[in-house]
């Protein structure tokens, strides 16, 4: 197995968060109580998408550059990662918005400019398998990959904040720098998200190798 | 508990109490110890199917 460190750090890391984040000890807020603790669960999940998506972006705009089938391959896999936590992320946060804002759906920017941004990834998917010619396919593929990242940066960065909206940091709600200076908090939290990214990372690079491996079989 | 509410939100100090949270806590290092490991399992199966390509 190559380069077996990060993948060890990986697993050390989510180890400690998801049971360090059960029972360390967390400041009481009104509405949320004991859901605050989704703070290491729901969000690393978003994070760990747009990290992978701009990640798959750039392997795109690699693709364009060089003409090279093999980032096209990268870019598609880690994309399909990518989605996977975009789609856990969402179902997370219907469940804690049930039990918080009292409706899993609620009427919120944010998680309508998410379930935007998923389903034009969704649509990368469909042009992805639509096309049989290999060379056009990644082509297609790669510019339409910039486009959606573009989109996801706009419906979930930037619309989000200009209106009113529930979740912190947008339309006026306090961000997350109210959590940092919660020191108990930060902690765990940018750890998950370093563990939550690193296995995205791991999923994606087996992905990727499954993905040559066939490729080079059908030749 | 009338006491309890009037000092803010009320939290799991109950749970805390009989300490059995430890024990959702242990499972769940459990199931996660059980996918990681069988992720390393798969790493390690597709290495070896690489090495026989070449």
């Amino acid at each position: 197995m190559r380069q077996i460190w990060w993948k060890i750090l990986c697993s050390l890391l989510l180890i400690y968060t998801v049971a360090y984040g059960m029972i360390t000890e967390v400041p009481a807020l009104h509405t949320l109580h004991e859901t605050i603790r989704n703070l290491f669960y729901h969000v690393p999940m978003w994070f760990t998408m747009i990290f992978l998506l701009l990640i798959s972006m750039i392997y795109s705009i690699k693709f364009l550059k060089t003409k090279d089938l093999k980032y096209d391959i990268y870019a598609s896999s880690i994309a399909h990662v990518g989605c996977f936590f975009g789609v856990l992320g969402f179902v997370t946060g219907m469940l804690w918005g049930q039990y918080t804002w009292g409706s899993p759906l609620p009427q919120d920017p944010k998680i309508i400019g998410a379930a935007i941004a998923i389903l034009i990834y969704f649509a990368y998917f469909i042009l992805r398998a639509s096309v049989n010619d290999e060379e056009k396919k990644a082509h297609l593929a790669a510019a339409f990959n910039v486009f959606a990242f573009i989109m996801l940066l706009i419906f979930t960065g930037v619309y989000p904040r200009m209106v009113d909206s529930l979740h912190p940091g947008n339309g006026g709600n306090p961000g997350f720098n109210v959590y940092d200076r919660d020191s108990r908090l930060s902690a765990v939290f940018y750890s998950a998200v370093a563990g939550w990214i690193l296995l995205g990372l791991w999923i994606s690079t087996i992905r990727i190798r499954i993905s040559l491996l066939k490729k080079d079989n059908s030749i | 508990m009338g006491e309890l509410k009037e000092q803010g939100p009320e939290m799991a100090d109950m749970l805390y109490q009989n300490g059995k949270i430890y024990v959702v806590v242990g499972v769940l290092v459990i199931i996660l110890i059980g996918v990681l490991g069988y992720l390393f399992f798969l790493d390690r199966k597709i290495s070896k199917i690489e090495k026989n390509k070449i």
